[in-house]
């Protein structure tokens, strides 16, 4: 899956549009999926998951930064989170599908906070992103 | 089988209640459309569906989503059997249509979806929960027929 010009434009412009409200964006995901899918919680054992978790906010921010950073490096997704990728794929170790739900719920949280500008095309955009992102970050699985 | 608690029925029968069946049926196909491109190979015969814009404009389109969210509209009346109540439609998809199940799935996460675009913050964590739920299981029931 590429990634065409007019994604790019449409991602940049999106990740605009969060601004500064990507730390809450983050965390809200995060407890949507765990709330929707809660098998997600395995992985987080060693949280507080409760509402307004100090440890899920924080893990929302650490989520949006590297969200933002893939915002920035479109054309160098390998390159810009390699050291993600490695974290994931010798430590961290999530089954594949947990990407999906996570990249899912990202999607929810952005379309109820941004409803005029989830336009069609740029659900399209953001969807490949996060896929792309997704298949990154799993790349070094085996 | 998947049991809804009164408190989950409620809330997924109270947003229902606010949906424009209509509107964001074909919302709901057309962002398909659009998102999964591939899932356009069960519409040769809508015509023009080359742009977002196009697909999105398509009055057959329209007219598709709202077919399959009136359908929807079953599903949330007979939460506790939806088994029962899409055994017909399960056996069409796989007998007559060759729909592979995975594209419920898809659907289902579209209308969750839209449903986060319209109602915005209203449309909770926990609300969302009560969804995925229902759309999961929908997704099951319809793949429950096939062989």
């Amino acid at each position: 899956m590429v990634l065409s010009p007019a994604d790019k434009t449409n991602i940049k412009a999106a990740w605009a549009k969060v601004g500064n409200h990507a730390a809450d964006f983050g965390a809200e995901a995060l407890e949507r999926m765990f709330m929707s899918f809660p098998s997600t919680k395995t992985y987080f054992s060693h949280f507080d998951l409760g509402h307004n978790s100090t440890q899920v906010k924080g893990h929302g921010k650490k989520v949006a930064d590297a969200l933002t950073k893939a915002v920035g490096h479109l054309d160098t997704l390998p390159d810009a989170l390699s050291d993600l990728s490695d974290l994931h794929a010798h430590k961290l170790r999530v089954d594949p599908v947990n990407f999906k739900l996570l990249s899912h719920c990202l999607l929810v949280t952005l379309a109820a906070h941004l409803p005029g500008d989830f336009t069609p095309p740029v659900h399209a955009s953001l969807d490949k992103f996060l896929a792309s992102v997704s298949t990154v970050l799993t790349s070094k699985y085996r | 089988m998947v049991h809804f608690t009164a408190e989950e029925k409620a809330a997924i029968t109270g947003l229902w209640g606010k949906v424009n069946v209509e509107e964001a049926g074909g919302e709901a196909l057309g962002r398909l459309l659009v998102v999964y491109p591939w899932t356009q190979r069960f519409f040769d015969s809508f015509g023009n569906l080359s742009s977002p814009s196009a697909i999105m404009g398509n009055p057959k389109v329209k007219a598709h989503g709202k077919k399959v969210l009136t359908s929807f509209g079953d599903a949330v009346k007979n939460m506790d059997n939806l088994k029962g109540a899409f055994a017909k439609l399960s056996e069409l998809h796989c007998d007559k249509l060759h729909v592979d199940p995975e594209n419920f799935r898809l659907l289902g996460n579209v209308m969750v979806i839209i449903l986060a675009s319209h109602f915005g913050r209203e449309f909770t964590p926990e609300l969302q929960a009560a969804w995925q739920k229902l759309v999961a299981a929908v997704a099951t029931a319809l793949a429950h027929k096939y062989h």
